[in-house]
């Protein structure tokens, strides 16, 4: 008996060594990179997410990813590994970076049809053939298998298995598409040239024309990235300040202005406070008041914004020229991160 | 003939020789009135390396005189009407100035400064601030605005406090006057000066141009110096009448050299004006020594003629010799392929030519023609003070350091022997090229080196050009192939990486990615390659047709479009910088360019621009300096084996000269001075200047005891002889050199410390640790070798 208790705690203490061990490798193994307090100012920063555990992930030009565990004190730059040749072959835009809900499966979109998944929480990626090789400008995952993206040229690919395969999807109109959003795993929009606003109810699968579309019109400009903050809520944005909204869903549009004529290149939701925000050309953001009225945030850059996420009270906005943005409460302040 | 009988030869037939001498220097000193005082930037740069033929090849897009003119205020930042309206009046006045490039005088105010900006429908190419300053606040606010949202592509002309202007212009070298365009600059700075605006000055043009801006004073410290000398030479040789003949002899060496300036119309830079200084000061010293020993000579035969004939028996070899090692120590620098160095050398050279023509030739004929030198003063033994006694005692006691065995002259030797380690280490550690940012011509806290450091640390001054050669469009290789330009924008970024690189400024990152971006809605994620070369050849064309003419030729020289420009600004023109950033070129080239299968027929060429060029000099200076010393040593030694017919003899004058000359690394390394265009050519002057110091000692000794004197007191006969007319040489040198400390121009107050002190070391190494040696080892060359009885054999025949 006695000899039985020893062997079960010597079992249960080379267990524990063991699992000790291995997070002590797991740990020396941890990604390498370069730390930095701020990103470097000559390269474009085009995607944000923030993960639950408010990680936060930045992607931009030159396979460059960010990284940031402090709430963007400091962050570890990587170049990630787009195709073959040394590292200063890896010269292809990251657009667009988003994970899936619980935040393990991550996904980035960019240059050259360029899909990169993380099954990881974003600390290896992998590139995946997507058979497209069109400027992927937006990603979506609905969940860890559904996921989609939108880019040039009418580009739009689906993967419904997790990102094994991939399927070329017709648009109905030949324009390049920008932003992309799903309010559940079969209803989405994705927006773009001409005014367009495309729809599917099918999980991505087939897209209609929701709104606008004519090519032959030169004279309206495109949408750059669409919300929807519930099911019957949504907002897109444009340039000069233009803005469109949707309270039915979808199935009507309203036009609206921004306070300026300034293009909006990213909307967003902060999910905490329910805020709705356009950000964009020259660093302006403005803000959705409780009267539904837009307003303009003091500028803290002077950079284009391309991107912004939020979790909780942290906020991230990202633009050209290196610019990160931070709130620490849920959009009161920015500041910029140098 | 033998030397023993050239003294009688010139005496027979001097007046044809004096009247030969005569008449060449009247015709070299018509063409000393045709020397022109100039800097020639080019003339600064090793002519065959290859970044300087690249910078020549590629010379269309700009130039290397590149002025920077900083606005700057002290109190808000530059976007008020006031200081904007400044920094278009003096792009204005900028652009009148002699010598300039009308098409690359740049700054906000400039039609060439632009940005672009889309609107449905359209893409507008439109300047910042053209044609006129904004007349309302609104106005300002917008450019502000501006500004702001595309600094990346202005940075170069407003800096990121926004407290900054700069306007800069680059200038045609060839016949660039700096001296009015110095003046005309200056009348710049003050005329819009003021309580909250400062106007600082930088770039080459500037600091050529302060030469002459301190002419006047450099020009008056050369006459107190030549006063010094002959205040000097009259006390130490005043007592006897014709005292001034070295002076006579020293001018005309001048007008040899000074004349053949003229007719090979080198250019003569107000800064380099310290070396035919020491030229003729060195020539003044040899017509001393000459004189020194003629009067010896003459109290010794009593008759002029033979006294003149045998000075110049016994002081043309060793003063052969020793003009041999000066004009060794200059010539070799001509090997570098440096044209500013090739007509120093060239030019020293026959300045020293005529120096030994004038000394061993036309000074005899002078004294022969004239009267007897009289004594005017003796000094009297009989009545010396007893200070005068104390002194006299010394200066006894001295003399007989080297005969004396003892701790002394053992601690002398062995000193002696570590100061010559230590001078060969520090010499082979000698540092290249520039170490502070600014210029070490000029003193760290003069004006110029003040707002070189005040611009520099807000804009970047120094430019290196990577050229590109590919494939004429439409082929995918071309200068607008996509992968090409890719190409381009991953060198920036790769250089960006390095602290030291201020901007790096291309087609791809300043035009294509940004038009392609303004074409696409102006979405920012087009700021990035064009997806065909047609796009790409069609933005090309955008902005060809947008901008003014020549801004395209900025990038890109032709409309083949097969070359291009990759700018790189740079923080400093610093020895470490400039290899750095040549270094990771290379690199890039290796790993990014070569393994590309889509760039095999793109040629990239580097590093072109200011930056190539001096990294060209301190590539070129490196080798250069160990070439010279190499050269001169072995010179020295070479003469000295032929002249003493002994290998211990040129072992000693080997050891005696790299003890005395290496010091000089020494001094430079304490100092941080490095070893520039303009410190190489004093250097190797230096090195030959004071070896005959010990050559006319030894030779003195040789001469007393090949006639029959004992060793020791042969060594006191010449230090009481020999060694106080070297110390009379010494004192007239660094008398001269002397106030050169005191130029406002740094490099005259190093080079002339650097000066003295090699003075010095020689002086000690000839006048005392050579005597301790001879004394100490007795060689045999000098007490009874075969060579010695070869010598007085050949004597006794011609006596």
């Amino acid at each position: 008996m006695h000899r039985n208790k020893l062997r079960t705690w010597a079992i249960a203490a080379a267990c524990l060594l063991m699992v000790v061990g291995a997070g002590a490798v797991g740990a020396r193994a941890a990604v390498e990179g370069v730390t930095r307090t701020g990103a470097p100012p000559w390269l474009g920063l085009f995607g944000v997410a923030i993960k639950p555990d408010n990680t936060i992930f930045v992607v931009g030009s030159k396979a460059l990813l960010l990284t940031s565990n402090d709430q963007g004190k400091t962050w570890l730059q990587r170049t990630l590994k787009e195709r073959d040749g040394s590292v200063l072959f890896q010269d292809r835009d990251l657009y667009g970076i988003r994970f899936s809900p619980g935040g393990k499966v991550g996904w980035i979109v960019g240059e050259d049809g360029i899909v990169l998944k993380s099954s990881d929480g974003g600390d290896t990626w992998t590139r995946l053939k997507t058979g497209t090789d069109k400027n992927l400008f937006n990603v979506f995952p609905v969940d860890d298998q559904l996921v989609v993206a939108v880019g040039a040229d009418g580009a739009i690919v689906r993967t419904t298995d997790g990102g094994d395969h991939w399927q070329t999807i017709k648009s109905p109109k030949f324009v390049s598409l920008f932003g992309l959003t799903f309010v559940d795993k079969n209803k989405g929009f994705a927006v773009g040239e001409f005014s367009t606003i495309l729809a599917t109810t099918d999980g991505g699968q087939t897209w209609t024309v929701n709104y606008g579309g004519n090519t032959g019109d030169f004279t309206v400009g495109p949408y750059f990235s669409i919300v929807f903050s519930d099911p019957q809520h949504g907002l897109t944005s444009g340039l000069a300040g233009d803005l469109l909204v949707t309270s039915d869903g979808g199935k009507t549009w309203q036009s609206q202005k921004l306070p300026e004529p300034s293009g909006g290149y990213v909307v967003a939701e902060d999910t905490s406070s329910k805020k709705l925000w356009v950000a964009g050309v020259g660093g302006r953001m403005f803000d959705e008041a409780q009267n539904g009225q837009w307003q303009s945030v003091d500028r803290t850059a002077f950079h284009d914004i391309t991107d912004m996420d939020f979790s909780g009270n942290l906020g991230v906005a990202v633009g050209l020229n290196g610019t990160i943005l931070l709130t620490n409460n849920a959009g009161e302040q920015w500041q910029a991160v140098q | 003939m033998s030397s023993l009988r050239i003294g009688d030869f010139v005496l027979r037939f001097r007046a044809i020789i004096g009247g030969i001498l005569l008449i060449i220097s009247a015709i070299l000193l018509y063409f000393c009135t045709r020397v022109t005082v100039a800097t020639k930037f080019d003339d600064f740069f090793p002519t065959y390396h290859h970044n300087v033929q690249l910078y020549q090849e590629w010379h269309k897009y700009g130039g290397a005189q590149t002025l920077s003119v900083m606005i700057q205020v002290k109190h808000g930042d530059i976007f008020n009407k006031s200081t904007l309206q400044k920094i278009q009046d003096i792009q204005r006045d900028v652009d009148k100035l002699p010598g300039v490039d009308h098409n690359e005088v740049l700054s906000l105010a400039s039609y060439r400064v632009s940005y672009a900006e889309a609107t449905p429908g359209s893409l507008n190419i439109k300047p910042f601030m053209f044609p006129e300053v904004p007349k309302d606040a609104d106005g300002i606010a917008a450019l502000k605005k501006n500004v702001l949202a595309n600094h990346a592509s202005i940075s170069q002309f407003v800096s990121s406090d926004l407290k900054s202007a700069l306007v800069t212009a680059s200038f045609n070298e060839r016949g660039l006057d700096y001296k009015a365009l110095f003046t005309q600059v200056q009348d710049i700075v003050h005329k819009y000066e003021d309580k909250n605006v400062d106007i600082l000055i930088a770039g080459e043009p500037i600091v050529r141009g302060y030469g002459y801006y301190y002419e006047p004073t450099v020009g008056i410290l050369f006459l107190i110096a030549i006063g010094v000398m002959i205040l000097i030479l009259w006390l130490t040789g005043g007592q006897r009448s014709r005292w001034w003949a070295p002076i006579v002899t020293g001018a005309l060496s001048a007008v040899w050299g000074l004349g053949f300036v003229g007719i090979m119309k080198f250019d003569f830079d107000p800064v380099m004006l310290v070396i035919p200084f020491i030229l003729t000061a060195r020539d003044m010293s040899h017509g001393i020594q000459w004189q020194g020993r003629y009067h010896d000579e003459l109290d010794r035969l009593g008759d002029k003629y033979a006294a003149c004939a045998a000075t110049t028996d016994f002081m043309l070899p060793p003063g052969l010799l020793s003009i041999l090692a000066d004009i060794s120590g200059i010539v070799f620098i001509s090997f570098g392929g440096i044209p500013v160095l090739q007509h120093i050398a060239l030019a020293g050279t026959v300045w020293l030519a005529g120096s030994l023509t004038m000394v061993f030739i036309f000074q005899p004929i002078l004294m022969s023609y004239l009267p007897i030198p009289e004594v005017k003063h003796k000094h009297s033994t009989a009545k010396q003070s007893g200070m005068m006694k104390s002194i006299s005692n010394g200066l006894e006691w001295f003399v007989h350091i080297p005969t004396r065995p003892g701790l002394l002259r053992k601690s002398l030797l062995g000193a002696s022997a570590f100061f010559l380690i230590y001078g060969i280490i520090s010499g082979a550690d000698s540092r290249i090229g520039y170490a502070t940012a600014g210029t070490p011509l000029y003193k760290s806290n003069a004006k110029v080196n003040q707002d070189i450091m005040a611009v520099g640390k807000k804009f970047p001054l120094e430019e290196g050009w990577v050229i590109l050669i590919t494939p004429s469009y439409p082929s995918e290789q071309s200068v607008l192939g996509p992968e090409v330009l890719r190409m381009v924008d991953d060198l920036r970024s790769y250089l960006f990486a390095d602290p030291k690189v201020a901007q790096v400024v291309a087609f791809s990152s300043t035009v294509t990615m940004p038009f392609n971006q303004m074409f696409h809605y102006a979405y920012p994620k087009y700021l990035a390659m064009p997806d065909s070369v047609q796009m790409s050849g069609n933005l090309w064309f955008l902005f060809l047709n947008g901008s003014a003419p020549g801004e395209l030729e900025r990038y890109i020289s032709n409309r083949m479009n097969n070359d291009t420009c990759i700018r790189v600004l740079l923080k400093d023109h610093t020895y470490d910088t400039l290899n750095e950033i040549r270094q990771r070129i290379k690199d890039f080239v290796a790993q990014r360019v070569t393994p590309d299968p889509k760039l095999n027929q793109v040629k990239v060429l580097y590093l072109a621009g200011i930056a190539g060029l001096y990294l060209a000099a301190n590539d070129v200076l490196k080798q250069l300096d160990f070439l010279n010393i190499t050269f001169v040593l072995a010179v020295v030694w070479m003469f000295c084996l032929f002249s003493f017919r002994s290998f211990v003899a040129a072992f000693m004058f080997l050891f005696a000269c790299v003890l005395a000359n290496f010091g000089a690394f020494i001094y430079m390394n304490i100092r941080n001075i490095g070893l520039t265009i303009d410190t190489i050519p004093v250097i190797s002057l230096g090195i030959g200047l004071g070896v005959d110091y010990g050559i006319y000692m030894i030779a003195r000794i040789r001469d007393e005891v090949m006639g029959g004197m004992d060793v020791d007191d042969a060594i006191v006969l010449a230090l009481k002889s020999t060694g106080v007319a070297v110390f009379n040489t010494f004192l007239v040198m660094i008398g001269g050199i002397f106030p050169w400390i005191f130029s406002p121009l740094l490099f005259h107050s190093q080079m002339s410390t650097l000066l003295i002190f090699l003075m010095g070391t020689n002086m000690i190494a000839g006048c005392l640790v050579l005597p301790c040696y001879l004394s100490w080892a007795r060689p045999k060359f000098v007490f009874g070798g075969a060579s010695m009885i070869k010598e007085r054999e050949l004597k006794a025949a011609v006596s």
